[in-house]
């Protein structure tokens, strides 16, 4: 790995469930060997299955566009986003889910919020952001525009992490 | 005893099965559990729930040191099961046992946020 190159895959497709796994076993191989980190490669796994099953759930069609990038300059970073159209109606409980993580004081005590209202909700698990952010350790934001919505994780490693 | 084995989960990329022997369930899952899997993990849970509760079992041992992943609503899936057993009175409880891999670095993460959850029943080894 060169010390100073930016390693990133560029994904626009349109989701299904079917094909997350797919995706998500290809990046753990594909950028796995060029972090080498098992930890931070595990980390990416989790955020980008949950983004994408995400996206295949709630996209309104047009697509997807997966992004996912490496920087190992220092601090070392990893960026990932998915931008798809969504149905304006998911916005408002997605801004505050995003929001009521962001704001955590302990993302542990938010995280076992979550894991409670998850025991008892009938659709969905409302998780899957949860995880990415306390899991994952991820910082999680919300842009959204005309053409969409993008959910973005960025995660920045200051000091090597353990492989 | 009502039952020695709990009917399987066999699809092409997650299988469990769970075995009862004395007063222990022993479930063992393989695989990727993905959204393919959820609806088939949560009837099969309730299932090892139900038949531990009838059989008077006094442990459930699941072993994950073979499963790859798990997403979020499988993940709900265990959430769920622990709620359902932590709202028991105490007599009929069972104690819940995790088998995790230490190189899967999600299973850590994910059950070092379940044992605070499943406070009282889950314990991680």
């Amino acid at each position: 790995m060169v010390a100073s190159e930016t390693h990133s895959v560029d994904l626009s497709f349109n989701p299904r469930l079917e094909s997350v796994t797919a995706v998500r076993r290809f990046l753990e191989v594909h950028l796995g060997k060029l972090m080498r980190d098992a930890k931070l490669t595990s980390r990416m796994a989790v955020t980008v299955h949950e983004l994408l099953e995400n996206a295949a759930k709630y996209s309104t069609g047009g697509g997807s566009r997966l992004h996912v990038e490496v920087d190992p300059a220092m601090p070392r970073t990893l960026s990932i986003s998915v931008a798809n159209n969504a149905d304006p109606r998911h916005l408002p409980e997605l801004r505050a889910t995003i929001d009521e993580l962001s704001s955590a004081g302990d993302p542990f005590d938010v995280y076992q919020r979550f894991l409670l209202r998850a025991a008892t909700r009938d659709e969905g698990s409302g998780l899957g952001l949860a995880r990415i952010c306390v899991e994952a350790q991820m910082d999680v934001s919300l842009e959204t525009s005309d053409q969409g919505i993008c959910v973005k994780a960025v995660a920045t490693l200051p000091t090597e992490s353990t492989k | 005893m009502t039952a020695t084995a709990l009917e399987p989960i066999d699809e092409s990329e997650f299988r469990a099965q769970g075995q009862f022997e004395d007063n222990r369930l022993s479930v063992y899952l393989w695989g990727n559990a993905d959204h393919r899997g959820t609806t088939l993990f949560d009837t099969f849970l309730a299932a090892a729930d139900r038949e531990s509760v009838a059989a008077g079992v006094k442990e459930v041992v699941v072993d994950f040191r073979q499963l790859m992943f798990m997403n979020s609503a499988c993940l709900k899936s265990l959430v769920t099961w622990l709620r359902r057993v932590q709202e028991r009175p105490p007599e009929r409880q069972y104690a819940i046992r995790f088998l995790q891999e230490p190189e899967a670095h999600w299973q850590v993460r994910s059950f070092s946020a379940l044992i605070a959850f499943g406070r009282g029943v889950l314990t991680v080894e």
